[in-house]
């Protein structure tokens, strides 16, 4: 094939088709053609339109002028004809009998005056009424017949006639026309016909010169004059290309395309004639009115059509030229296109026949280098070629007396022979390899490419054989040293290849297949597939490697990585040598490859143990070094990242409430992974199932070696991929034998956790447990020891601060300890008392000596109780005291000092006053809400007046200032200041802090007076509020605090309806069965649940977030301090009902009274 | 206009007679004009919506309460600013107020000079509301004036496209359409493309 390597491709010679532009091209030329024909028509027609039209006002024209000179005519003759003179004197000269010189001179005188008619040159004669000719102008008297019968015919008519044309013998023009006018004479009344006039007309004069005129220049215009005369058509005027035809020339009447003829029938203008010469004119036809006559004009084609047809000569020229041209582009082009067609099949042609060639040749060479033995159908040899003869070492002759079988090996079996023949036979041809024997007994094995030919009919089968002992040996060879090389490389884990850098074949041996994972059916077998092998991550590293070793004559030499299914890594060492050709370019690179997955795997297992003892004995340091548990574990988190090389460290800790691992440290580059991860320790979560939570819950290490084939990390991997993390581990740690908490390591390798790695994190988590147990310890001991300093600090504060005093004194009364109460109420500092001062001193004088004998009796028993005595103060002032005085005795029984307590007796109800506080904290509730809504009332006035006082300032900063009028707004100002204060005494009445008076009080009227305070959240929350009142009694109570209840309740209530659609507060008054006042209080709000109202009324219980519980304790304890009950009524589906009663009149001084004896 | 922004006033409907009595004085003291109106009726009634000021409103009052009026005014399309005047510790109800399109609110009990910071504050924006008001009307008087091409050029030139896109689009020559830009222009009394484009924004 590489004969025709550089030949066109014959297939693709292909003849374009020239019957395709041909044919546009034809149109394309009828187009042009046919539009041309049509415009020239076009323009004909309107030429022939315009001419025929010009042709046609012409001859109107002239018929006109021949009219009105006919007329002229007549009314000459008319004239003539009453002209008595010329008829009288003709008449009397007549009667004369046309004699008398005088009378003919007369006649001739007359007549001479008629010589030019109307200016036209006239023959006149006279005529009698018997026909002769009596006289006339040139003498010559002679008329032809025709004119005489003619003018005879005047006498009876007696009017004025006008002959046609027509000849005249035998005078100086032979044509005219006659005008012939009866002379009469009048007498008698009656007018007598005399004679008849002649006048004899020129035509020449007038009428021919007016036919033949043209009104422009024209080379074959002309007017013909003509009449019908009998069968034929008479010309009347000489022409203008025919002399002397006036009255001489004839044609048919019925020649068809004569204009002549064509007028006499009538018609009136023609495009296609034929004149007189036989030339195509076109004719405009006139008859004459009045006469006889038909006035023809006519014009030659050519003439009309001469410039157009020059113009058309050229267009048709030109077109003719373009077309020719066109023609000829087309001729010229196909020729072209014929011409390379014609090449490139010769071009194929020879091609087909070259290879055809060659083939022949080749296949003779064949045949000439190898033995060729053609047999019959049976295998029986019927010819052999001299490479036969010389291989089997037969003789020609012996040859071709054997069988093909008698070639074979002689133990081989028949039937082979015979099925490759039966094949061959049926396919026709058949190539096989054998083993045949020489006449010498040697083998040889040969390849046998067989055919079924043909002779002359007869089937022959030819095998064309070729010793292939050599190359059979050669194979053989191969195959042993391949063998034994594959088994070689497979014992050293040594792999070989060979890339063939021209046509970048890449040939790998077993090993290196074996080494690589690789299906040698699958492999590409080039560079490309060799690098796609290559661990990704490698691939940049061994191109840069293996390019620059090749370029730079280096040897290669490399270790990389193979990325095998399920993330498998294997660890290969390449080297290879690159051979050169003499012109330096690399032509195949020869290589090895070794597997030391095993050799790395050993390096990296120990590099990570280094790393892990590093970072254990980085933490342990950090244990003993750190006394923080929060830090210590960020810390060992950080040193397993920085020393142990994990991708990531955290710690969790158990946190009880939400029963999960709580991430309490973090480490490591992909520290957002945790993010994602919530190692719940209940199982009933997804995350539950993490490993840190399985470590966590069985107490036991988890090693995770692959995340992509665990279960338990599932709903992890996509994120831990993102992250690069493979594996795991978790390692449980324990405080007082409970498992509190994980450590979690991550490695960026799969299989990075191994058997002894396992066993150190075991052992850090050993550690941290110790340290966390020492933690613990620590801060127990801590704990004891600051509440130990905590409660020291309480019991001397207690001491110090106590709402009562404490002091001892010794056995000598001087004071040895004092509180700081004590010194407070004294107005001493503790300088001036301790150990200086003697408590007698203090003592009011009164008490002094009943202090002074007991003192004496200081024993063991010693004790004051109760004494009700004054002390003195520094300033001098006395204070009331209670003291209780008990003796300090040491183990001997003897009296060390008192321990004495002094109770301030101003503030004895100390207990009562706590509960009144929290009245109190009630009561600020009331003037809060009554302050809020009494901000409005008090802005009022106070906004008017500082507007009124500044607009006062204001206006006083200008000069002339009416001080009137300031003065009338200052007092405005300062009665709105009076309104304000009047508020204000208002609000302080509200709140005053002994307002507990009770007074007879109509509960209706606190009802309305309460709501007013809360308006604004009414308002302000769109609260619909219904009062649904019945007349009561009045009752006895304390109004601030029956208001607060009402308020609290109402508040509440709105509260209660902040987030409702429906809001309705409902307040509701009447006596109940028990002639109670009953107050009822609904709303629509979110109701009490039966396990709220349980706890309700009870101190600190709330369900508002600002809310301090107290409001429905303290409503509870008002109530009942009147004698009443407050309760929560449940049976609503919406909202709550509260309701209270108060005792009225006398039941309730009952209740009180005996509530009071049984406190008393 | 000039004689209107000369004349701006406060309106003030307020029901207690010393808050109003006070305002008055307070205002005609910086020379204020003002109106007053005991109730929102007494407003409703004489109000005229071609009022220039701003309108000071009492949140709390009896029958129509402020939050109301200010409802019924929007409804009515209103421009006025209004101030509103709350109690304290109304703050719900002035954020509803704000969202209603009060200008402002302003706290009782408050200082006189805050009062007339806010009147000021009101009167500009009323003066910057009729200007615009004015400046759009004139534009559109002048977008009138334009011929149906000038319209359809001054459309694309704001559209943004060249002269010669203009061009090919309503297929005149190019410099026809300059003619027409330059004619806008004028007619128009803006110098730049830019100032076209905002105009035809500020009108639709």
């Amino acid at each position: 094939m590489t004969l025709f390597g550089s030949e066109a491709q014959p297939s693709t010679v292909r003849n374009i088709s020239p019957s395709l532009p041909l044919l546009g091209y034809i149109v394309l030329a009828i187009l042009v053609i046919v539009s041309t024909a049509v415009a020239f028509q076009r323009i004909t027609r309107s030429i022939e339109q315009e001419k025929l039209r010009e042709l046609g006002e012409i001859t109107d024209t002239k018929v006109g002028q021949i009219t009105a000179w006919r007329n002229a005519l007549r009314w000459r003759g008319e004239a003539l004809l009453h002209d008595s003179m010329l008829a009288t004197e003709f008449g009397r000269w007549l009667e004369k009998g046309g004699a008398g010189n005088g009378s003919t001179h007369r006649i001739q005188e007359l007549l001479s005056e008629l010589r030019y008619v109307g200016g036209y040159k006239t023959n006149a004669l006279l005529m009698d009424p018997h026909g002769a000719v009596r006289a006339s102008i040139n003498g010559n008297n002679t008329l032809e017949l025709e004119e005489v019968q003619h003018a005879l015919s005047v006498l009876t008519t007696r009017t004025v006639a006008l002959s046609d044309i027509h000849r005249n013998q035998g005078q100086e023009h032979a044509i005219s026309i006659d005008l012939i006018v009866p002379l009469l004479t009048r007498s008698h009344g009656m007018d007598q016909a005399v004679g008849v006039l002649v006048l004899q007309i020129d035509p020449y004069d007038f009428l021919y010169p007016l036919i033949q005129s043209w009104p422009m220049h024209s080379a074959s215009a002309e007017t013909l004059l003509v009449r019908r005369d009998g069968n034929e058509v008479l010309f009347l005027n000489d022409l203008r290309f025919k002399k002397d035809a006036a009255l001489a020339l004839h044609f048919p009447a019925d020649a068809p395309d004569l204009p002549a003829a064509m007028a006499l029938r009538g018609e009136r203008s023609t495009i296609r004639a034929i004149d007189y010469r036989g030339v195509p004119v076109m004719s405009e036809m006139r008859e004459i009115p009045g006469s006889s006559w038909f006035l023809v004009s006519k014009i030659d084609h050519k003439e009309l059509f001469a410039p157009f047809e020059q113009l058309k000569i050229w267009i048709t020229a030109t077109g003719l030229t373009f077309l020719l041209f066109g023609a000829g582009i087309f001729w010229f082009w196909n020729k072209q296109i014929q011409t390379r067609h014609n090449l490139l099949k010769a071009q194929r042609d020879a091609a087909v026949e070259r290879e055809m060639l060659v083939k022949h040749f080749e296949s003779l060479s064949r045949l000439a280098s190898d033995i060729i033995i053609v047999a019959d159908e049976t295998g029986q040899i019927v010819e052999a070629n001299e490479r036969a003869v010389e291989n089997y070492g037969y003789a020609r002759e012996e040859l071709l007396r054997m069988n093909v079988s008698d070639l074979r090996l002689a133990n081989e079996d028949p039937a082979i022979l015979r099925k490759q023949i039966e094949v061959l036979n049926r396919q026709g041809e058949l190539h096989y390899e054998a083993v045949d024997r020489r006449k010498d007994g040697t083998i040889f094995f040969v390849e046998v490419s067989a055919r079924v030919i043909e002779v002359q009919g007869v089937r022959y089968l030819q095998g064309i054989v070729r010793d292939i002992t050599v190359r059979k040996r050669a194979q053989e060879a191969l195959r042993k040293s391949e063998a034994l090389l594959s088994s070689s490389q497979r014992m050293a884990r040594i792999g070989s290849w060979e890339l063939d850098l021209s046509n970048d074949r890449l040939l790998w041996s077993e090993e290196n297949y074996r080494i690589f994972e690789a299906d040698p059916a699958r492999f590409g077998g080039n560079y490309e597939a060799f690098i796609n092998a290559v661990h990704p991550e490698d691939r940049a590293k061994v191109e840069e490697a293996y390019f620059s070793a090749v370029k730079n004559r280096t040897s290669y030499e490399i270790e990389h990585r193979l990325l095998l299914p399920n993330q498998r890594v294997k660890y290969l060492r390449e080297w290879c040598e690159t051979e050169y050709d003499a012109d330096g370019k690399p032509v195949r690179s020869i290589g090895t490859t070794q597997d030391v997955t095993e050799q790395q795997l050993a390096k990296q297992r120990i590099q990570r143990l280094n790393n892990f003892y590093a970072a254990v004995s980085k933490a342990d340091e950090a244990i003993v070094r750190t006394e923080d548990r929060d830090t210590l574990l960020d810390a060992i988190c950080r040193i397993a990242v920085k020393y142990g090389q994990f991708k990531l460290a955290w710690i969790g800790l158990a946190d009880e409430p939400s029963r999960q691992l709580r991430i309490v440290a973090s480490s490591g580059e992909a520290k957002d992974y945790l993010e994602s991860i919530q190692a719940a320790i209940d199982a009933d979560l997804p995350e539950g199932i993490g490993p840190a939570y399985i470590a966590f819950r069985e107490n036991r290490e988890i090693v995770c070696n692959d995340f992509f084939s665990t279960l338990h990390v599932f709903p992890w991997q996509e994120n831990a991929r993102k992250f690069g993390l493979y594996a795991s581990a978790s390692c449980p740690f324990t405080l007082d034998g409970n498992v509190i908490g994980a450590l979690t390591l991550y490695a960026g390798e799969a299989k990075y956790f191994d058997q002894e790695l396992s066993r150190l994190l075991g052992d850090l988590a050993n550690d941290i447990s110790l340290a966390l147990a020492n933690f613990d310890r620590e801060k127990q001991r801590r704990q004891a020891e600051e509440m130990l300093r905590k409660s020291a600090r309480e019991i001397e504060d207690l001491y110090n601060n106590a709402p009562c005093g404490y002091h001892s004194v010794n056995e000598y009364g001087i004071i040895i300890q004092i509180n700081d109460t004590e010194l407070h109420w004294l107005g001493y500092s503790r300088d001036e008392v301790l150990g200086k001062m003697n408590i007698a001193n203090l003592y009011h004088l009164k008490d002094k000596q009943k202090f002074l004998t007991k003192v004496t009796q200081f024993d063991r028993n010693w004790f004051v109780r109760d004494s009700e005595i004054e002390l003195i103060r520094k300033d001098g002032s006395l204070l009331p005291v209670i003291q209780k005085a008990t003796a300090i005795c040491d183990d001997a029984g003897n009296f060390v000092a008192t321990r004495t307590t002094l109770y301030d007796n101003t503030e004895r109800k100390l207990v009562e006053n706590l509960r009144e506080e929290m009245e109190q904290i009630g009561r600020l509730n009331v003037a809060a809400e009554m302050a809020s809504g009494m901000a409005h009332e008090l802005s009022q006035p106070l906004t008017a007046c500082s507007n009124y006082l500044d607009g006062c300032l204001r206006r006083m900063k200008e000069d002339n200032w009416d001080q009137e009028q300031i003065r009338k707004v200052t007092q405005l100002a300062y009665k709105q200041s009076e309104r304000a204060g009047k508020i204000i005494n208002h609000l302080k009445g509200l709140v005053r802090k002994n307002d507990r008076e009770r007074v007879l009080t109509d509960v209706n009227a606190l009802v309305g007076e309460t709501l007013l305070f809360l308006e604004n959240e009414i308002n302000n929350q769109e609260i619909s509020v219904h009062l649904d009142l019945s007349d009561l009694p009045l009752v006895m109570v304390s109004r601030v605090e029956i208001g607060q209840i009402i308020l609290n309740l109402c508040k509440n209530a709105i509260e209660a309806m902040r987030d409702t659609a429906q809001r309705e507060l409902r307040v509701a008054t009447r006596i109940d069965e028990n002639g109670q006042v009953l107050v009822v209080v609904t709303d629509t709000g979110t109701g009490i649940s039966a396990v709220e109202s349980e706890h309700l009324f009870s101190p600190f219980h709330t369900s508002k977030q600002e809310g301090l519980g107290l409001g429905l304790s303290i409503c509870r304890s008002f109530v009942e301090k009147h004698g009443g009950r407050i309760w929560v009524n449940q049976h609503r589906e919406t909202g709550a009902e509260f309701c209270f009663s108060l005792p009225t009149g006398i039941q309730y001084e009952e209740k009180f009274r005996t509530a009071n004896s049984v406190r008393g | 206009m000039k004689r209107n922004s000369e004349q701006q006033t406060v309106f003030v409907v307020e029901d207690d007679e010393a808050m109003r009595d006070s305002i008055r004085w307070l205002l005609e003291s910086e020379n204020i004009e003002t109106r007053m109106y005991a109730s929102a009726g007494d407003f409703l009634k004489g109000c005229d919506f071609d009022l220039h000021g701003c309108l000071l409103l009492d949140v709390r009052m009896p029958e129509m309460s402020g939050m109301e009026l200010l409802e019924v005014l929007r409804s009515k399309g209103f421009q006025l600013p209004v101030i509103m005047i709350t109690g304290h510790g109304d703050v719900p109800m002035a954020v509803r107020a704000i969202k209603l399109g009060a200008f402002n609110f302003i706290q009782k009990p408050f200082a006189s000079q805050e009062l007339l910071d806010q009147i000021q504050l009101a009167f500009a924006k009323d003066r910057e509301s009729r200007q615009k008001a004015g400046l759009a009307e004139q534009r559109r008087a002048y977008l009138a004036s334009l011929t149906d091409r000038q319209m359809q050029v001054m459309e694309l030139v704001a559209a943004g496209d060249s002269s010669k896109a203009i061009a090919m689009k309503l297929g005149i020559s190019p410099k026809t359409v300059d003619i027409h830009r330059a004619t806008i222009m004028r007619k128009l009394g803006v110098k730049s493309v830019a100032e076209i484009v905002q105009l035809r924004l500020s009108l639709h």
